[in-house]
């Protein structure tokens, strides 16, 4: 008989390394053309950092950013930037970039104000042009860059962030593990065979709050692999282990998720903003799968009376538990 | 991998004498999804390995005087986009769309399916509850069996060294018949069958009353197995809810003393319950509305 059920999952998470020192650094200069080089040792790895941390120093220095070049994790020029990890990326080198790009945003408003003769506190960059605030004062970003040259000047920037942790108490583990954490809720709806066991996830909604969403798109992407990810943690993937060796090390044993096992996910985001973030941002990328397994298993048990507390909830496992607990 | 002698005949007969007259540990290469595979796993080191995939003839679906004749080269895609099996023997439609994903349905060959002998082949089942007959040829002959008939344990065959199967052929069933496959895997696509059923069932016309009814059990013995007394329950009464419950908890059984006793058993005795009752109940929905 196939029943259904919907379940919800929620949590919280620290982003970056726990209780340590974890920081980031990266360097930045402004060329002639308007265009900038942005240097990070962050590793993109497909989540898409390289645009994320492209599009904080281009919206610092108001400058397009097609034209901000990054050399990303690249040890032999990169400064250090810790790992790809902890969800930590678009929080502690986005810090760090964009602080890399506001020393070399000071150099140009330091200039700007000087040619336009005013504050410069009131000294705005935006659209390749430098504004002064309530006028119609104003110096393109080209003539800044100009005078650069004839005077001499490299607009040139470094920047570094560590998050605001402490160690934590060996004995009691307190202190400040991480100095933001993100939050987020999913809900699931499957539908059990009660009897073959088989789970269909059908929807997956996902509400994350990730500060402030630097690119939509690309979070929608996370909050979509997480989702199929977490779905197959908790009904398909296992690591089998014999004598402390994997006996199942390949993608034709260690099974996962195919195209036809994938649910509707409909990722929502939450912009609540962070104030120790770049522009408000923290990390998603971890936390889009938390959330998706007790969500899933939550779903079972309301589809069918099964409490299941271990995963993955395979075809066995839920065949064993449903029709033959008593037996054991 | 070791090196092994290869040939690409260009057709069959040429392929029959290379097989006919070379020496050692030789191997014909159909589609290669299982072949390959167990080369590259060392788990057959062939000397000589016979390519068909330059064998015209091999590669047909066709009807001829009430039957349906496959050429053992057709592809599973082949089988699934022929029109003829979809209208005509839907069970091995759905059991040769059940199997792999497109990529893999594109090279494995129906052909190589049988001879691969698996114990969880999809192929087989279907053509077992068709009662299929296989045509396997060499140069001193032809000789055919029921497709059931060649298979002798998990990839094992009654095969002659010289032989190539060449051809798969059943009678067409009457217009009063219906068909279909179930297999329970652990994902959607790209799984192997844990447990599989392929059934037929024929009524008397304008009845409920079944004439004849064939069901083949994947997975739950070294090759797949007819549940000849599943079969028992349905012949010559009326196909009712209670007749199909009934035929549900004697496949069980039949599973069962199959399977002995292994880890998988308590698993397989439900899930098969399962699988079975949604096929029975899907055909027995079908001829109600034919």
């Amino acid at each position: 008989m196939i029943k259904t059920g919907i379940g919800i999952g929620c949590m919280w998470y620290g982003i970056g390394n726990t209780g340590l020192p974890n920081p980031a650094a990266a360097f930045v200069e402004v060329h002639s053309d308007c265009s900038a080089t942005l240097l990070t040792g962050c590793a993109d790895i497909g989540q898409g950092s390289n645009t994320v941390l492209a599009q904080i120093v281009a919206e610092t220095l108001g400058i397009d950013f097609e034209d901000v070049f990054v050399t990303s994790a690249d040890t032999g020029v990169t400064p250090e930037a810790g790992a790809t990890s902890a969800s930590r990326q678009t929080y502690i080198s986005g810090n760090a970039c964009k602080r890399a790009a506001e020393m070399a945003r000071q150099t140009l408003v330091d200039l700007a104000a000087d040619l336009l003769q005013d504050d410069k506190d009131k000294i705005l960059l935006k659209d390749k042009m430098a504004f002064v605030k309530d006028t119609d004062k104003s110096i393109s970003m080209a003539k800044l860059l100009e005078e650069c040259d004839r005077r001499g000047i490299l607009v040139i920037g470094s920047g570094s962030f560590n998050p605001d942790t402490t160690y934590l108490d060996a004995q009691t583990m307190a202190g400040i593990p991480y100095a933001t954490y993100a939050f987020a809720t999913h809900i699931a709806e499957v539908e059990v065979n009660t009897e073959t066991g088989e789970i269909k996830v059908k929807k997956i909604i996902a509400a994350h709050d990730v500060g402030k969403a630097v690119n939509p798109s690309l979070i929608e992407g996370q909050i979509e692999g997480g989702c199929l990810m977490g779905a197959g943690y908790a009904l398909l993937e296992e690591v089998l282990l014999s004598n402390g060796r994997i006996t199942n090390p390949n993608l034709s044993n260690y099974l996962l998720f195919t195209a036809k096992d994938v649910p509707e996910v409909y990722p929502i985001i939450v912009e609540e903003k962070e104030e120790t973030g770049p522009y408000g941002a923290k990390g998603v990328g971890e936390p889009s799968l938390i959330p998706t397994a007790p969500a899933i298993l939550n779903a079972i048990y309301n589809a069918t009376g099964e409490r299941f507390t271990d995963i993955p909830v395979t075809q066995e496992r839920f065949i064993e538990q449903t029709y033959y607990k008593f037996d054991k | 991998m070791q090196e092994f002698k290869y040939f690409a005949p260009s057709d069959i007969n040429q392929a029959l004498k290379i097989l006919d007259s070379v020496k050692g540990d030789k191997r014909i290469l159909a589609g290669g999804t299982d072949l390959v595979i167990a080369i590259r796993e060392r788990k057959i080191n062939p000397e000589v390995v016979i390519d068909l995939k330059n064998t015209q003839n091999l590669n047909y679906i066709k009807q001829e005087n009430g039957y349906i004749k496959i050429g053992s080269m057709s592809t599973f895609t082949d089988v699934i986009e022929s029109e003829l099996i979809k209208r005509k023997a839907r069970v091995l439609h759905e059991s040769c769309y059940s199997m792999g994903s497109p990529q893999i349905r594109n090279w494995a060959t129906i052909g190589g399916n049988i001879i691969n002998a698996s114990p969880a082949t999809d192929s087989v089942p279907a053509l077992m509850v068709l009662d299929a007959t296989v045509k396997l040829e060499s140069v001193s002959g032809i000789r055919e069996f029921k497709v059931q008939d060649i298979l002798k344990g998990i990839n094992k065959t009654n095969l002659n060294e010289n032989e190539i199967l060449t051809e798969i052929s059943f009678k067409i069933p009457s217009e009063n018949t219906v068909t279909g496959f179930r297999k329970l895997g652990r994902r959607a696509a790209l799984s192997i069958a844990r447990i599989s059923i392929a059934c037929l069932i024929e009524v008397e016309e304008n009845t409920m009353r079944c004439r004849d009814a064939r069901i083949a059990l994947g997975a739950v013995a070294k090759n797949p197995i007819r549940a000849t007394s599943a079969e028992e329950v349905l012949i010559g009464k009326d196909i009712s809810q209670k007749l199909i419950d009934d035929c549900v908890e004697v496949i069980s059984e039949i599973a069962v003393k199959n399977i002995g006793n292994r880890p998988s058993l308590p698993f397989k005795r439900q899930s098969i319950k399962g699988i079975s009752r949604e096929l029975l109940n899907r055909l027995y929905m079908e001829l109600w509305s034919n």
